[in-house]
């Protein structure tokens, strides 16, 4: 028990201390994360807007794939990234493996589908009540899809903060695709698994004191936006 | 874009016959011409049927001969919704929205203060327009509607449940733009509210057009029982 509370202690001394290696990771973690979250919430809101208003022969199909990707094991992600992305893979003249960047696509792929999928849910919604309104008002499909994504961006935010919370918690498809490589790809989870791995519990429970504060900001975030859209849904 | 016809329009959903071969003509002559008739006649639903919101089983649509399908009439005619749908922006955005749609770049802010200022919702123009009153609400969307500047307008039930202040002022509103030169077709129950209102009067009954005369004419003696049957306030049974 006083090891542990010992180790609390160090821990919150590397945060307050500003210890630079705990940074540095913490640093480069969010950097993954926001620029994957970033590409991940264009493509996603884009699929989501697409689905809404568009019916095409395979789209029951695509939603449900879209669905089914929202469940996708990081680590299968991670596995196939690295085949792609090897020696004899398909992706190799990008020569990205062990790079932060292999660990963005790695976030990407794992977060598409869940902001799509969010955000056809969302959009949905808004579609379904403003449809009739915006077709007596003759608007086109390219004006419906930027009304629909103005009026839900509140919603569509929280779709967005739960994707940079997916990637931010990630550390099955970072570490296969990262390596974990110190001050190169060492990000705050794989840092965990290492550190706990190697008995090293002070750096370990100070970067999950960050990652716990860095989701319990994100579900803030998230909350402050729900209530945003339903202030503006007339609601509140 | 006059005559809009109507031919033989068929609709039937889970079984029930909702519009029976209907046939209707409307042409730019009258300016007001209000559809009346009993609950679940299909006043509504041609509305949206002729606003491309319902699609027939049967039937032609025509816009001077041509058919609709291969026409664009959406920057001509719109629609008022019984329950319109505000957007989640203020008053005036939900005007704006409408003025966007028209191309009217020239004296925008002009034309956007005389609709708030007609509808009498100037004051309002800064509040969420999900959160002012129905009556308000109706005015908001006649605004929106007006802001298009179609050449015809379909109103569906715009003043049911709605004070005598709003329903005074969407009728005068509704008078002075047939007056200026556009075609209103206006669904109401209000009988007084249609006599107050229509050059001619649509009675349509069971999915059919039972009569379509000059108001005068149809208030003074309705050649059909079911029509009379309404004017004096009776009802039928299995409706």
């Amino acid at each position: 028990m006083d090891s542990f509370k010992e180790s609390f202690l160090i821990a919150f001394a590397l945060i307050s201390g500003g210890d630079s290696q705990l940074f540095e990771i913490v640093t480069l973690s969010m950097k993954v994360s926001l620029v994957a979250t970033f590409w991940a919430s264009l493509l996603g809101i884009l699929l989501g807007v697409i689905l809404t208003i568009f019916r095409f022969p395979v789209r029951a199909s695509v939603v449900i794939l879209i669905n089914g990707l929202m469940g996708l094991p990081p680590v299968v992600v991670g596995l196939l990234l690295y085949i792609l992305l090897s020696k004899n893979g398909l992706l190799n003249f990008l020569d990205i493996l062990y790079s932060p960047t292999a660990m963005i696509l790695a976030q990407f792929i794992i977060i598409v589908p869940v902001v799509a999928s969010l955000s056809l849910e969302i959009l949905s919604g808004f579609y379904e009540e403003y449809r009739d309104q915006l077709q007596v008002l003759g608007i086109g499909k390219r004006t419906i899809a930027a009304t629909l994504i103005w009026e839900g961006r509140f919603r569509l935010f929280t779709a967005v903060v739960a994707g940079l919370g997916r990637a931010v918690g990630e550390v099955g498809a970072v570490m296969i695709v990262g390596g974990n490589i110190n001050h190169v790809t060492r990000v705050m989870t794989t840092s965990i698994a290492l550190e706990t791995s190697r008995g090293d519990l002070n750096l370990a429970l100070a970067l999950g004191i960050i990652l716990v504060s860095i989701a319990i900001i994100i579900n803030g975030v998230l909350l402050y936006f729900r209530h945003v859209s339903e202030r503006l849904d007339g609601n509140l | 874009m006059f005559p809009i016809k109507a031919e033989n329009l068929h609709l039937v959903r889970s079984g029930v016959t909702i519009l029976d071969n209907l046939s209707v003509e409307i042409d730019g002559n009258n300016g007001i011409t209000v559809v009346m008739g009993f609950n679940g006649a299909g006043k509504s639903v041609l509305m949206r049927v002729l606003n491309g919101l319902v699609h027939c089983d049967a039937g032609r649509l025509t816009s001077e001969g041509e058919e609709f399908s291969h026409l664009n009439l959406s920057k001509k005619q719109t629609l008022v919704l019984q329950k319109p749908v505000m957007l989640r922006r203020t008053v005036e955005e939900n005007v704006k929205y409408g003025l966007r749609q028209s191309n009217a770049l020239f004296e925008f802010r002009d034309r956007l203060w005389k609709l708030l200022e007609l509808l009498e919702i100037a004051h309002l123009s800064k509040r969420p327009a999900r959160k002012v009153s129905t009556g308000e609400q109706q005015r908001i969307a006649l605004a929106r509607a007006l802001a298009l500047d179609p050449r015809l307008i379909y109103l569906d039930e715009p003043t049911s449940s709605l004070d005598p202040i709003s329903v005074k002022i969407i009728e005068d509103v509704i008078n002075s733009t047939s007056r200026g030169g556009k075609k209103i077709v206006l669904v109401t129950h209000s009988i007084e509210q249609a006599k107050r209102l229509a050059d001619d009067v649509i009675f349509i009954h069971r999915g059919k057009v039972v009569e379509h005369r000059l108001a005068g004419d149809f208030f003074l003696g309705p050649r059909s029982e079911v029509a009379r049957t309404f004017l004096e306030g009776g009802y039928i049974l299995n409706e």
